[in-house]
C-alpha cells in the first residue's frame, strides 16, 4: 500500500468553480501587485462581460440596442448591393469618416 | 414611421416569424454578440441567411409578418439573394446578408451556431472572422474587445463533449 502524497498543493475548489460563485467586483490588489493599468482595464471589461452574461436576454437587448440618426445611410428606406465589394465601396464613398466604415489604410 | 431601436418584443417576434416560416438564418455581427452578452451597444440587427430563392421568399413572408412594409424592389433583392440588403423601413433597421466577409459557407456557420432562447446566433468565432475580414475601422476597433469577450464566453460556456456520431449528424443536418 502506498502512502498518499500530501505534499501536493491542495486544489482550490472555489477558484476552479469561479463561474458559479457570486459575482465579485475585483481581485484584491495584493494578489497581483505588478498589474499594469491596461491589465486592470481588461479585468474591468471582463467583469462587465460577466455581469452582462448574467443578465437575462431581455435586458441584454434593452441595453444593447440604441438607434441614432446616421447621415446618408438613413436617407432612403432600402438599398441592395449584388456584392459585398459594391456595398463597401458605397460606404467608403458616401458615409462620413467618423462613422468608421472606411478601411484604415485609406 | 421612424424606426426605433430594436426592442426585446420585436426580437422575439422576429425570431418566431423566422421559425414559423422555416427561414434558414443566423444572427450575426455585433448585435448577435450582444445577444450572447457582449457589453456593447449597436443600432441594427444583421441576419446572415442561406442564399436560395425559397429561403428568400420565406424571409420576405417573415419580415412582412413582423411589420416590414417591403416593396417589390426589396422583395426582388432578397429573393435574388443580393449579397447585402439594407432595410431601413420600420419597425427597426435590419441588414440581410447572404455573403458576409470571412465566412465561406452558410451550412458550416450554421453547424457552429448557438441556439439561445429561440434565437439562432452565429458562433463568436464566426462573428469575429467576419469583422476581421471586413477590415473597416469600426470593426477593427471592436475586435480586441470581441476576442476578450469570446475567451470569457467560452470559459463560462465550455461545450459538452460530443460523440463522433453526434458531430456527423449535426454536419449532415447543416448541409441539408
Amino acid at each position: 500500500m502506498t502512502e498518499r502524497d500530501d505534499t501536493r498543493p491542495k486544489r482550490d475548489e472555489a477558484a476552479i468553480n469561479e463561474a458559479q460563485l457570486p459575482y465579485r467586483t475585483a481581485v484584491p490588489e495584493e494578489f497581483f501587485p505588478l498589474r499594469t493599468p491596461e491589465d486592470r482595464g481588461w479585468e474591468e471589461f471582463r467583469d462587465q462581460c460577466r455581469r452582462q452574461m448574467q443578465r437575462p436576454l431581455e435586458l441584454r437587448i434593452k441595453y444593447g440596442f440604441c438607434r441614432r440618426i446616421k447621415p446618408a445611410s438613413d436617407q432612403i428606406s432600402m438599398r441592395a448591393f449584388k456584392t459585398m465589394a459594391e456595398y463597401r465601396a458605397w460606404c467608403e464613398e458616401n458615409l462620413p469618416d467618423y462613422l468608421g466604415f472606411k478601411r484604415p489604410a485609406q | 414611421m421612424t424606426p426605433s431601436g430594436f426592442q426585446s418584443e420585436q426580437a422575439v417576434q422576429l425570431a418566431r416569424a423566422f421559425d414559423e416560416e422555416g427561414v434558414d438564418y443566423l444572427f450575426i455581427g455585433k448585435g448577435a454578440a450582444i445577444l450572447l452578452g457582449f457589453p456593447f451597444v449597436t443600432q441594427d440587427i444583421d441576419v446572415f441567411a442561406d442564399r436560395t430563392p425559397e429561403n428568400g421568399r420565406r424571409i420576405v413572408r417573415a419580415l412582412r409578418k413582423v411589420g416590414f412594409a417591403l416593396g417589390s424592389d426589396q422583395e426582388k433583392a432578397i429573393i435574388a439573394g443580393n449579397d447585402f440588403v439594407q432595410i431601413k423601413a420600420a419597425p427597426f433597421d435590419l441588414d440581410v446578408i447572404f455573403a458576409p466577409d470571412g465566412i465561406s459557407s452558410f451550412g458550416e456557420a450554421k453547424s457552429r451556431s448557438i441556439l439561445l432562447e429561440g434565437f439562432r446566433i452565429a458562433s463568436l468565432r464566426d462573428i469575429i472572422a467576419s469583422k476581421r475580414a471586413s477590415g473597416r475601422e469600426k470593426d477593427l476597433l471592436d475586435l480586441e474587445y470581441l476576442e476578450r469577450f469570446r475567451q470569457e464566453y467560452e470559459r463560462l460556456h465550455a461545450p459538452a463533449l460530443r460523440s463522433a456520431s453526434a458531430i456527423a449528424l449535426n454536419r449532415a443536418h447543416s448541409k441539408r
